[in-house]
């Protein structure tokens, strides 16, 4: 009996520490191989905090002696792994590091800090590790009900845990989450800033590893380097990645599964009982083992994660007809407490999403009547290739305008400039009047600018209705506190945005397919859902980059339309970049032509192809004079 | 004078060993494109080898032999069976990273199971310390170092003028050019792992050898310092692993000799982060970071 209990009492700390990793790896993809040093933070500082005054074994005074009641060291180590996550998340969550440096740099993290406390008597007592960590509710319980006591706490603290990851998973910050892991680039031209939901994630991880840390410390009364090696992580890793990814019942299921067989098996063979310390390894080994069979067959684990959760629980009904008798009282039970808006359009005064009409005419007023956007002598060189030189326009408001000329011409890196993602050696982008050059991609589209890429991209593994509720503005709606504790109220904020997706599905042509996953769609579906997005995001400028590149003649015709439809209907003010010399003379009244980095030509596409300057560079009449060559 | 002489010396020799597991490593990111945690395991397999043929033969030389063919059939195996069929497959990176790291924790454990989890010793022949110039070093630091220095001209000959090199700098720049240009590249990825496990195996050999006793992590605690080593130096460049193995070599002796010597392998993890947090294409790339962001 006492030793299921204790069996129990394992599975649970397991289970705590397999939902904060799912958050960080599951939800928004960070491999953190470090997740174990936030354990080890959370119970060294609880340990510390607890223990009483002590010789250590080594014949060193313990020198702190706080004798602080438990509580206290609990709160103390989950708000130490909490700062070891917000500096370590700051540190290298800002440099923006491909997936492969942030996990090497993790693990230089937790090998550092293992080789610094190992080699650190005083405090920690280095290799030996402290030890006679006093527990809680002392001598007053005899040792059966102190185990059904521990293990009561624990597994409360497991389900109020597990309740706060799904909340988390299933709130609009979540959903931000599992974009940020699908794609980063394409969340910043929506203005949203992946770096600080990351941060959220790693600090909520790392708190959630630190209360793991810290009811293990308590209820083992020890702690050493050696219960904190780079394999605990592995270990975890394996069971959610076995359990599912993003899946927290399943992440939680499978780590207790396998803790649990790991404890019995060994019993059964008698292994435990002749080698103890290589059990630990086998442990590792047999479970990295599963790891890699299952992911050959299932690579995101045995249980799938939920998708488009809002929308399916708006149509279970409850939250439908909730708003559907009061529409105004929809946004947040609360005035002010719903969709903020967060984004200007030129001249007019904010509009909230929530009651943005289906048509958006901008309400321009006269003083900035100019321009929508204007470029002012951007010039890029990369190394000794000048790929845009010296070039100016103006894009009026509300109008479309076309992008030609032939490969190599420097269309794509002014695209890359306007946006943002490249910074011009010279020149200016004024968006709105407003000089933009040094703004980021994702400031940029807070003031209404937003772009497309040649490959379309849309995040794979959420819903089409998803992807469109991640593209609308949200910074209220998708607050980590306000999924956690408010999640009626969030769910309600996000039906609204819901209902103008669904309107957006209608109008674009993939209502059809708007519970089907954004990575199974066709090349011309996926820039329908472009489209479907910067409707969604209610941005004022596009850059449309390419957008019929790889899609079939019938799909064309569709995009044609809807890029129409985004420019007269919608109101977008589109700047198109396109080889298709008919798509653009269809859509576009006025054409730049662009050859060797400058704007060689401009009017209409008749016009151009009776000028000499257009003829040259596009038609041929000599050999384009492209940077490369 | 002396100590940082002897420092230096030292940094060199153990510098030399970095060097080649740097190599191993650099030459298979160059071609597949991603880390291998489980690289560390690739030196360790060697040593044990080695270990294991000490009861068959006392040639030390012969038995380091074993521990690079077993190093480099782990290698082939390992790519094959494991990574191969991910590296196909999945789009993301990093469940590519988590299988390489779960390798690592299973080969970490079937080396427990078979060798246990405590240290075990080479018997390898005594040699005492003579000064070499203002260094000191014993006949086996001349003969890891003359090894090192070996393995980096050969790699290079193959690499510059023969055509497996060609074919395998060709694929490394760019796969699929490389394939429809009628280069088999699957064949070039497994002859190059089958350098990696040689490279990676004279690594473990020369490490073993140089540490006398060894457990089942000794290629594991190696891994940081190959990768501070391999980012340096910039990822598939030859004397750009030789020059950064030398110099974390070099830095981490040096600075453990005048600080706390269990703490010199920080100086080289600290080295890692920072070029990964400055400037992550590497000390030595040449080309400007710019030009590969955006086609």
């Amino acid at each position: 009996m006492e030793f299921t209990l204790v069996i129990l009492t394992f599975v649970g700390f397991q289970i705590i520490l397999s939902l904060g990793l799912n958050l960080q790896w599951g939800i928004a993809g960070m491999l953190n191989l470090a997740y174990i040093g936030f354990m080890a933070a959370g119970a060294y500082v609880t340990a510390v905090l607890v223990l009483p005054k002590a010789t250590l074994a080594g014949g060193t005074s313990y020198v702190l002696g706080l004798q602080w009641p438990f509580w206290a060291g609990m709160l103390g180590g989950i708000a130490a792994a909490g700062a070891l996550g917000l500096v370590v998340g700051v540190v290298i969550l800002g440099r923006r590091l491909e997936a492969e440096y942030f996990a090497i740099l993790t693990l230089v993290i937790v090998i550092a800090m293992s080789t610094l406390l190992s080699g650190q008597p005083n405090l920690f007592n280095g290799v030996e590790g402290l030890i006679n960590i006093p527990q809680p509710f002392g001598a007053s319980l005899s040792s059966t009900s102190y185990g059904t006591w521990y293990l009561l706490m624990v597994a409360a603290f497991a389900a109020v845990v597990y309740v706060l990851a799904r909340r988390v998973q299933r709130s609009p910050f979540g959903r931000l989450g599992r974009a940020i892991r699908e794609d980063e680039t394409a969340l910043q031209v929506f203005g949203k800033d992946p770096f600080r939901a990351k941060l959220k994630i790693f600090v909520l991880g790392g708190m959630i590893a630190g209360l793991a840390g810290s009811l293990t410390v308590l209820y083992v009364g020890a702690f050493a380097p050696a219960s904190w090696a780079v394999g605990e992580t592995i270990f975890a890793l394996s069971c959610i990645m076995v359990g599912g990814s993003g899946n927290m019942f399943g992440g939680a299921l499978a780590s207790a599964v396998i803790v649990t067989l790991f404890v019995q098996v060994p019993s059964l063979f008698n292994i435990a009982a002749s080698n103890p310390e290589i059990l630990a390894e086998v442990q590792v080994m047999a479970t990295a083992i599963l790891l890699i069979v299952v992911m050959r067959w299932r690579p995101d684990g045995l249980l799938r994660e939920p998708v488009g959760t809002v929308a399916k629980l708006e149509r279970r009904g409850g939250l439908e007809t909730a708003h559907r008798r009061s529409p105004t009282r929809a946004a947040g039970p609360r005035p002010g407490a719903g969709e903020q808006p967060d984004r200007l359009r030129p001249g007019s005064s904010p509009v909230p999403v929530s009651r943005t009409p289906a048509k958006v005419v901008p309400q321009v007023r006269p003083a900035e009547a100019t321009a929508a956007l204007e470029v002012r002598g951007i010039a890029k060189r990369f190394g000794g290739i000048t790929a845009v030189d010296d070039c100016s326009f103006q894009l009026p408001l509300g109008g479309i305008v076309g992008l030609v000329g032939p490969n190599g011409s420097g269309k794509s890196t002014l695209v890359e400039t306007i946006a943002g993602f490249v910074t011009p050696d010279s020149g200016r982008v004024l968006l709105a009047g407003r000089d933009v050059t040094r703004w980021t991609p994702a400031r940029r589209a807070g003031i209404g600018l937003t772009r497309t890429f040649q490959s379309a991209r849309v995040w794979n593994k959420l819903t089409v209705t998803e992807n469109l509720l991640v593209a609308a503005p949200g910074s209220a709606r998708e607050a980590l506190w306000r999924g956690v504790f408010r999640p009626h109220a969030t769910a309600h904020a996000d039906a609204v945005v819901l209902r103008k997706a669904e309107e957006t599905l209608h109008e674009v042509g993939l209502w059809p397919v708007r519970d089907q996953l954004a990575g199974e769609l066709s090349g011309g579906q996926r820039r329908l859902l472009e489209f479907a997005r910067i409707v969604m995001s209610g941005a004022t400028v596009a850059l449309l980059d390419e957008p019929l590149a790889g899609v079939n003649p019938v799909m064309g015709d569709t995009i044609v339309e809807q890029i129409r439809h985004l420019n007269s209907t919608r109101g977008v003010t589109v700047l198109l970049v396109e080889h298709n010399l008919k798509v653009v003379s269809a859509l576009c009244p006025h054409v730049l032509a662009m050859d060797a980095g400058k704007v060689v030509a401009q009017g209409t596409v008749q016009s151009l192809a009776s000028s000499e300057a257009f003829a040259e560079a596009y038609l041929g009449k000599r050999a384009p004079k492209t940077p490369q060559e | 004078m002396s100590v940082l002489a002897d420092a230096v010396g030292f940094g060199i020799v153990s510098g030399a060993i970095i060097s080649l597991s740097t190599m191993a490593m650099s030459l298979q990111h160059s071609v597949t494109k991603h880390a291998n945690f489980s690289h560390g395991e690739l030196l360790t397999v060697a040593a044990y080898a080695m270990f294991a043929m000490q009861h068959l033969t006392d040639n030390v030389l012969l038995d380091g032999l074993v521990g690079l063919v077993v190093a480099a059939l782990l290698a082939l195996v390992l790519d094959e069976f494991v990574f191969k069929p991910f590296r196909t497959r999945t789009r993301r990176l990093v469940t590519l990273l988590v299988v390489t790291a779960a390798a690592s924790q299973v080969l970490q454990g079937t080396f427990a199971l078979i060798f246990g989890a405590n240290y075990v010793t080479l018997q390898v022949p005594t040699t005492h310390a003579k000064h070499v110039g203002p260094f000191l070093w014993t006949t086996t630091d001349e003969v890891v170092i003359g090894l090192a220095v070996i393995a980096f001209l050969v790699t290079h000959v193959v690499l510059r003028y023969t055509s497996f090199g060609r074919s395998q700098r060709a694929v490394a720049d760019d796969a699929d050019l490389a394939r429809v240009c009628g280069v088999n590249t699957s064949n070039v990825i497994r002859w190059t792992w089958i350098a990696v496990g040689l490279l990676a195996g004279l690594g473990g050999a020369t490490l073993a050898v140089y540490s006398g006793t060894f457990d089942n992590l000794l290629g594991f605690n190696f891994l940081l310092v190959t990768f501070a080593a391999m980012i340096v130096g910039g990822i598939g460049k030859m004397y750009g692993a030789v020059i950064a193995g030398l110099l974390i070599g070099i830095v981490t002796s040096v600075a453990g000799a005048y600080t706390n010597q269990g703490y010199n392998q920080l100086f080289a993890l600290g080295l890692l982060a920072i070029v990964v947090l400055i400037r992550p294409s590497g000390l030595f790339n040449t080309r400007a970071a710019d030009t590969r962001a955006f086609g």
